[in-house]
């Protein structure tokens, strides 16, 4: 029989994503990729997979999936809720389910996104080597009601891995940054701004690109840049003195200066953000 | 040795940016994607991917093979030695596109702006072999060189919603084709049936940076069976 999780309902956005892509940035591809790869590969190492298996990125809101198959999940990342035929799972990290369980997860907290890998992993088609979706070209960027996504049949022996037990916590306000190639533009000022301030995450947020508010009328300029290849962590500053942080599907290249670079460790804990929450940026 | 001066930053900690000075140059443009050949073969085992545009060059590196530092210091010296010929292996493309008010709304606006009349203003616009600088911001998307002056023209001031797959367009200097529907400010003139990307091939463009690429006028009667794939042309044809 052909094992595969049916989706009830689809969460608020939910999808499948490994540790991005390498290939794909001279035709314009996005990298791609989970928003906090760190939690991506320890819900793989929890059911020793290898790390870079796809698994499903939860966001906000949770989805409710039917199994059809028996098998075994782990969870890393957001604490989340997690429901199995109505019953609440006082240790929802490692779930064992059977055919026809339903497994309704809950809202994300401590964190936004929670991911789910499976014993064995997910059957999926990479595009460019990354199952990450690619707007336009994807049939779609997220799982939506009544979808079926396909695994391997595992084997009846569980495993775990007891050494990730401890979760991580997603306190910490501080995003470290290294300065940009266009960092030198800005004025001892303006640099003592960046350092500084408290900017809040715009309701806007997207796994392309996180704008922080509000807008610094010291940072306002006229500086045009020649296009130029932009990756995942680029902090852009646009005319009107915004900075947009650039996330795992940015676009390859853009016009703006890029006054920072956030260290991969401040991408996956962006990741854990959502709208609303406030940080600070600091430059190593 | 390169003729210019370049520098090496990090762009992050995966990343490195190396940076010509910042013009549209096809001397450049030229030396750049030479020395982007040049070191994926010298350091293969460094190098994951490279991508360039315009006047930088950005490399994403093996960082448990090699430090920021070193890869630099190996970039510099590796300019200091290089050399090349103009490359050889450069293509010309033909793309039919289809200029009427029908199917570029902007057409007869842009043609106010510009004094000229539609048959001139096509004319123009048809006559380059436009450069391939290279493919960036989103999947397919060419970043082209050569628009004839006359016919620049600012970006709209409010962008279309929605602007059709194989739109053709002008903003500031610069002309391109949307390879996917999306937003856009762009000025439409024309539209093409040839697919820019094509997930389900490798590569999924035929188009590399240092191609040409020159655009055919084809009637409205003609559009619905233009061409989908874009004409290889010989050489002795191009510019």
């Amino acid at each position: 029989m052909e094992h595969k999780l049916e989706f009830i309902q689809p969460g608020l956005y939910t999808s499948l994503q490994d540790q991005g892509r390498t290939l794909g940035r001279n035709w314009g591809v996005p990298q791609g990729g989970a928003m906090d790869r760190l939690s991506a590969r320890r819900a793989n190492l929890k059911l020793n997979n290898p790390p870079n298996l796809p698994v499903l990125e939860i966001t906000g809101i949770g989805p409710t999936l039917r199994a059809h198959g028996n098998g075994q999940l782990a969870l890393a990342g957001a604490s989340i809720a997690v429901f199995q035929n109505n019953q609440k799972l006082n240790h929802p990290e490692l779930i064992h389910f059977k055919d026809g369980d339903v497994l309704k997860f809950g809202n994300t907290a401590k964190g936004f996104r929670t991911y789910l890998s499976i014993q064995n992993g997910f059957q999926t088609k990479a595009l460019f080597g990354s199952v990450s979706p690619v707007a336009g070209i994807s049939p779609a960027l997220r799982f939506k009601k009544g979808d079926l996504l396909y695994f391997e049949s595992s084997s009846p022996l569980p495993t775990t891995n007891a050494r990730l037990k401890k979760p991580l916590l997603f306190q910490d306000k501080t995003i470290l940054t290294m300065a940009g190639p266009e960092y030198d533009l800005l004025s001892p000022d303006q640099k003592s701004i960046l350092k500084n301030a408290t900017f809040t995450i715009s309701p806007t947020a997207s796994r392309m690109a996180y704008s922080l508010t509000p807008k610094i009328d010291a940072f306002k300029h006229s500086i045009s840049l020649l296009t130029s290849p932009v990756v995942p962590g680029v902090v852009q500053l646009t005319p009107a003195g915004q900075l947009i942080v650039l996330m795992r599907d940015a676009q390859t290249t853009g016009g703006y200066p890029r006054v920072l670079v956030v260290t991969e460790a401040g991408l996956d804990r962006l990741g854990q953000m959502r709208g609303g929450e406030e940080l600070v940026l600091r430059t190593s | 040795m390169g003729k210019f001066k370049i520098t090496v930053q990090p762009l992050g900690e995966a990343f490195l940016l190396v940076s010509w000075p910042a013009k549209i140059s096809l001397e450049i443009s030229e030396e750049l994607l030479a020395f982007e050949e040049f070191i994926k073969k010298e350091f293969e085992e460094f190098i994951l991917a490279t991508n360039p545009a315009y006047a930088t060059l950005a490399i994403r590196f093996k960082q448990e093979k090699i430090t920021f530092k070193s890869l630099k210091h190996l970039l510099l010296e590796a300019y200091q030695i290089f050399g090349f010929n103009k490359m050889e292996t450069k293509k010309y493309w033909e793309i039919p596109v289809c200029y009427d008010p029908s199917l570029g709304p902007d057409l007869l606006e842009a043609c106010e702006q510009t004094s000229l009349e539609m048959e001139d203003f096509i004319q123009l616009h048809t006559a380059p072999f436009y450069r391939i600088y290279f493919i960036g911001f989103l999947p397919g998307f060419l970043y082209l060189g050569g628009l004839d002056p006359k016919l620049a023209m600012p970006r709209k001031a409010t962008p279309r919603p929605k602007v059709p797959k194989g739109a053709v367009g002008i903003a500031g200097q610069q002309t391109g084709i949307y390879p996917q529907a999306s937003p856009g400010g762009w000025q439409l003139i024309g539209q093409t049936k040839v697919g820019l990307f094509n997930p389900s091939q490798n590569p999924p463009t035929p188009f590399q940076a240092g191609d040409y690429l020159k655009f055919t006028s084809v009637s409205k009667a003609d559009f619905s069976n233009s061409a989908t794939l874009p004409i290889l042309k010989n050489r002795e044809d191009g510019a």
